[in-house]
């Protein structure tokens, strides 16, 4: 198991180093001169010069790659050249935004997914499987902003229930902070909780024709107790799969939603950076959001052994 | 103990059809904005471009049948434009993924170790990237546009075929057509096409129809942060950044080009449901009959199946 | 019994008396499997059941769950696949643990350690799970789960056709002596006439869903009523099909000390010991010869018959064909159409996609200059060869039955003219009454031909039947050679005499 869960690691961050390299030199081919952008259209050649050697783009591009992973690793992520500050505090300050969005979408399509795609698979062909999987159908087809959007217009708009955006920093007000929340949790969730509905529903099916399920029914369980002593376990196992790529989907799905809401968080920070082509930022910021992706599936690795003995198995001879 | 088993009634079977209202249902929507789509290229009642501010805001009228928006442009044009844009680019994603993706996984599972190998860690990599970042990277490149929606959701969809094709393919290469054709001297890429290609087509087009219906909402999401189509062309997610901006004023625009979405999005998904249920009680009655016929101990751990959908 | 429009069984009736051993006897469809789930109350979803079935007098009850519990009470039940029927993610012990607990009763308490003594297991192995255990240690534990309730009935659903020889021996054994001690009632399923002849003493025979004749054993056996069942009997042993053909022609392959290695995945893969599938194996068959290679399942046989015909490479040692070296996959490819396989399994041996001619036409590719109408007398020739018709050429796979596609594997085994063909278990696939047919083929095509055939097998009757001399193989290497009379009648190693005292004895 540690020696899964070690080389697990290893492939974990080669990749990160990976999408790290490839992140730099896919920017650093980028036109236009950081430096002359920051010192502005009237500075002297000699200034930007300056400013060159000072911002250390003078070096060959390998060594400030070097130099950048290694500032990483120390937590520094360098200096953004136009909201002069330090990178590394910029993105922690959104941070403390999208992160709980994601975890509390993550936890409402869980409980919302699980539960349904369970009673689904039980009543397979009847109705109240039908009526889960047209409700899991429209949910996989609305786009979460489009839904966000309607949730605005219902409980901000005209009942005036919650904010319709904007978020106060946690620091405050912590209750407040989480109101801002209320609703673009449920919009990013609903898409989410609708396939793993539909995935857990799959699974168990799949799971319910098992042999083992029948010797379960054989040693006196009813169809019901079967499945649930033996049947929810196994079938988690490709949910649990879906659930990793479900975390890369609501990152990607945050940063759109918090322009429903107007939320101050990584999404924002990072089209701020774009359209002001300040690429320190940028790169910093998708490292931060490939880490999450990267760390989540690593963690599903581990899961996944825990849960199966034969994964476990096949690297430990 | 005594029992007996007797016959009772029997079921006849349905015209398929009939069985499937609701894919009907999808696919008369589905046609009905492909076509839709298909004529804005020719004609739409308005030019998209044409702005006319005096006319903004208009409810449906005779002249235009869903009234116009902020800048009174003509909507049934827009939502023609709109569809046929999310079309294009979400099909071309497609084509882009299953293009690079499907032989990537053939190879894999036709050459064996070192390739598969290599397959594996690539499409792993290319998982770490989800669709969004890829746009971001390539518009902080070359600036926003439709092709790097195209070009960001294509990537995405790669690993996802490769997955798809080097899973089921692999699990026909250990089938014995396969090694008979190896000892009838077939390389590995004939293999590949001969044996491996055609038993596997039927879940890459379950999976082309998933990663399509997901394409169309991922380049609604990136036109809606302005990462994907740019004015004055116009896909469905643009037309829904437009509306956000005044919904407070004017809110049936939003929920019209929303529903548009949706119906587009019932059809895929209807779709790849039924395929795929088809195609797993096919294999699950193959693998029965394989079952029962083997009366030799075979030792082979089915692996769980792992990352293989979505 | 019903499913959809298909009707699966009907009409069957019978009754077991307490500690009496019931068998049915039918083939792969024959309905003897849903017959078993019925009395359990199993059946799958879809199943429409009419007709009554009671326990003591007293009907099933209706109630799932009232069911359920008679079920793990009254009834014990072991099935077909060791491999599925076990929660994967489950240790052995909470499985027969969780039987126990459902099934407690007054009387005396069983406990896992004595329930796998009693099927014996050790301790230890209840500390594994499913996938640590060998396909007849899984099979003990199902007992042992079975057994947990101590049940009146133990239903066996052909326990040991996934079994190899010697483990089957055990685990009929192991059942047989559990139904006496405890005095339980058996109702044993299988395909298998002699493994029923060896536990049953009344015996049913099924055919498409009906009963067709029921009876003692003894006198089923041997003077069977009905059509169908002679015909079973009579396939059930394998009648000398071997033809008279040349012997002792020149050597046609050479085997020379073939080791095959598997390097095992680990930390650091140069620290672990090798596996070696094959270990040293040296033989020769000459020209017109039928050799069989048996052993237990593991033994490195079907690795061997790969290095031979060029899926695999030896890791050292070679191989001459026709006085050509080789080491395997290096096989010269113009020397590729005198090799040809047979495998196992019907189903899986011919692509879906394509249709018979063109799956019979791929070794083809392996003889240039072959034109159209060459090529398409190749086809008709190996077709009607196998006793099928040359039409059935544009057909696709799925319209035969497993006894006519394994004859089109056959034929297409021979479509390039060989000179070896290898058989990877040609039969044991099949159903019974067809393996006679297809044994006689392989011999009157040797005749006709002069092929050499190299046998693979783990079924010594067979191998009794058809091969001129046998290879015994044990752990990758080959432990007796000699003729089949002789090496059968006087075994000389510790693995032949356990294979020879595995066998079952013959019905009737």
């Amino acid at each position: 198991m540690i020696l899964f869960a070690l080389r697990r690691f290893l492939g974990f961050a080669a990749t990160l180093l990976l999408a790290a390299v490839v992140i730099f030199y896919l920017l650093d081919l980028l036109p236009g001169d950081p430096a002359r952008f920051t010192s502005g259209i009237t500075a002297t050649p000699e200034a930007v010069a300056n400013l060159r050697a000072q911002m250390g783009l003078d070096a060959p591009a390998h060594e400030r790659l070097l130099g950048w992973i290694a500032g990483m690793l120390r937590g520094d992520f360098g200096m953004s050249y136009t909201q002069r500050a330090p990178v590394a505090a910029l993105l922690w300050e959104r941070l403390a935004v999208t992160l709980p969005l994601t975890v509390m979408a993550m936890i409402i399509s869980v409980v919302i997914g699980l539960p349904l795609g369970i009673v689904s698979a039980r009543a397979r062909g009847k109705a109240p499987d039908t009526a889960i999987m047209v409700l899991a159908q429209l949910g996989v087809a609305v786009p979460n902003f489009w839904f966000g959007m309607m949730l605005t217009l219902v409980f901000a708009v005209a009942l005036r229930w919650l904010p319709p955006g904007g978020f106060t920093p946690r620091g405050e007000n912590p209750w407040l902070s989480l109101r801002g929340l209320v609703l673009p949790s449920p919009a990013l969730a609903l898409p989410q909780a609708s396939i793993l509905a539909r995935v857990m529903r799959t699974a168990l099916v799949d799971v319910q024709g098992q042999d083992f399920i029948r010797t379960a029914r054989a040693k006196g369980l009813t169809m019901g107790e079967a499945v649930w002593r033996h049947g929810v376990r196994n079938a988690l196992l490709p949910v649990l799969t879906i659930l990793g790529l479900q975390f890369a989907f609501l990152i990607a799905g945050t940063i759109i939603v918090e322009n429903v809401f107007y939320l101050p968080g990584l999404g924002r920070l990072i089209f701020t950076a774009i359209s002001e082509r300040d690429l320190i930022l940028v790169r910093g910021a998708t490292v931060v959001l490939i880490v999450a992706v990267t760390a989540t599936m690593f963690v599903v690795d581990l899961a996944y052994a825990l849960v199966d003995p034969r994964l476990r198995e096949r690297s430990t001879p | 103990m005594r029992w007996s088993i007797r016959a009772c009634g029997s079921a006849a079977r349905h015209e398929f059809f009939k069985r499937h209202p609701n894919l009907v249902i999808g696919l008369v929507a589905t046609m009905l904005f492909a076509l839709l789509g298909l004529i804005s290229l020719v004609w739409t009642p308005y030019p998209i471009a044409q702005i006319d501010i005096g006319r903004r805001f208009l409810g449906p009228m005779a002249a235009h049948w869903l009234g116009t928006d902020n800048l009174g442009r003509d909507m049934a044009s827009l939502v023609m434009s709109g569809t046929l844009t999310s079309f294009v680019v979400a099909a071309l994603a497609v084509a882009i993924g299953a293009g690079i993706g499907v032989p990537l996984g053939l190879a894999a599972a036709a050459w064996g170790r070192p390739v598969e190998w290599l397959v594996l860690r690539f499409s792993d990599f290319l998982f770490a990237f989800p669709a969004i970042i890829v746009a971001i990277l390539v518009t902080a490149l070359f600036g926003p546009g439709a092709i790097n929606a195209v070009l960001a959701i294509g990537l995405f969809n790669i690993p996802v075929f490769a997955r798809v094709a080097q899973g089921s393919a692999l699990s026909i290469a250990t089938l014995d057509f396969v090694a008979t054709g190896r000892l009838a001297g077939l390389g590995p890429a004939a293999i590949a096409y001969r044996h491996l290609l055609p038993n596997i087509m039927s879940l890459i087009i379950v999976q082309g129809t998933i990663q399509l219906s997901l394409g169309i909402l991922a380049e609604a999401g990136l036109s809606y942060v302005g990462l994907g189509t740019q004015p004055p062309a116009t896909s469905l997610g643009l037309m829904l950044r437009d509306a956000q901006s005044m919904f407070l004023i004017h809110p049936p625009a939003d929920a019209g080009a929303g529903a548009v979405h949706r119906a587009d999005r019932d059809w895929s998904q209807y779709c790849r449901g039924w395929i795929a249920r088809r195609h797993r009680s096919a294999a699950a009655a193959g693998e029965c009959q394989c079952r029962c016929l083997r009366s030799k101990g075979s030792s082979c751990a089915s692996a769980a199946p792992r990352r293989s959908a979505m | 019994m019903r499913f959809g429009s298909a009707e699966a069984v009907s009409d069957v009736s019978f009754t077991l008396e307490r500690g009496e051993r019931f068998g049915i006897i039918g083939e792969s469809g024959s309905g003897k499997t849903l017959t078993a789930l019925a009395v359990t109350g199993l059946l799958p979803e879809g199943a429409v059941v009419g007709g009554s079935i009671s326990i003591d007098g007293v009907p099933l009850p209706a109630n799932e769950r009232e069911m359920a519990r008679l079920r793990g009470k009254r009834i014990g039940m072991v099935f077909q696949e060791p491999m599925t029927a076990l929660n994967p993610l489950m240790r052995v012990t909470d499985q027969i643990e969780e039987a126990i607990i459902l099934n407690r009763s007054d009387s005396a308490q069983l406990d896992v350690p004595y329930l796998l003594k009693e099927v014996g297991l050790e301790p230890r192995h209840g500390e594994r799970f499913p996938h640590q255990l060998s396909g007849g240690q899984r099979q003990r534990v199902m007992i042992a789960m079975a057994l947990a309730s101590q049940p009146d009935i133990l239903i066996a659903d052909e326990p040991t056709s996934a079994l190899d020889l010697i483990t089957q021996k055990r685990v009929l054994d192991l059942i047989a002596e559990i139904c006496m001690r405890r005095r339980m009632a058996l109702l044993f399923i299988s395909h298998d006439l002699k493994a029923v002849g060896v536990l049953c003493s009344r015996v049913a025979v099924m055919h498409r869903g009906r009963l067709v004749e029921t009876g003692p054993a003894a006198s089923v056996f041997s003077a069977p009523q009905q059509d169908y069942t002679r015909r079973l009997v009579a396939a059930s042993r394998f009648d000398i099909t071997r033809e008279d053909h040349p012997l002792g022609g020149a050597p046609l392959l050479a085997v020379e000390q073939v080791v095959r290695e598997y390097r095992q995945g680990g930390l650091w893969p140069w620290r672990e010991k090798p596996l070696r599938a094959v270990d040293g194996v040296s033989f020769a068959i000459g020209e017109g010869e039928c050799v069989a290679l048996v052993g237990p399942s593991g033994c490195g046989k079907t690795t061997l018959a790969k290095i031979i015909v060029g899926l695999d490479s030896a890791t050292s040692g070679q191989m001459q064909l026709g006085g050509v070296a080789y080491h395997g996959a290096d096989l010269p490819q113009e020397m590729r159409r005198d090799i040809s396989l047979v495998f196992q399994d019907p189903f899986g041996s011919f692509n879906p996609r394509l249709t018979i001619a063109q799956s019979l036409g791929e070794p083809l590719r392996l003889e240039a200059k072959l034109d159209l109408v060459e090529r398409q007398r190749r086809l008709v020739e190996a077709i009607e060869a196998v006793g099928l018709r040359s039409e059935m050429l544009a057909r696709y796979p799925h319209e035969f039955s497993g006894g006519q596609r394994q004859r089109l594997a056959i034929a297409r085994a021979l479509v390039t003219r060989p000179k070896l063909v290898v058989l990877d278990e040609p039969v044991s696939a099949l159903d019974v009454s067809v393996r006679g047919e297809v044994l006689a083929l392989l011999a009157r095509l040797q005749a006709e031909f002069g092929l050499t055939y190299l046998i693979i097998s783990h079924d010594i009757d067979m191998v009794r039947a058809v091969a001129d001399r046998v290879l015994v193989m044990e752990a990758g290497r080959i432990v007796e050679e000699g003729r089949p009379e002789t090496i059968f009648a006087e075994p000389q190693h510790r693995l032949t005499r356990e294979l020879m005292a595995a066998r079952l004895p013959d019905v009737a």
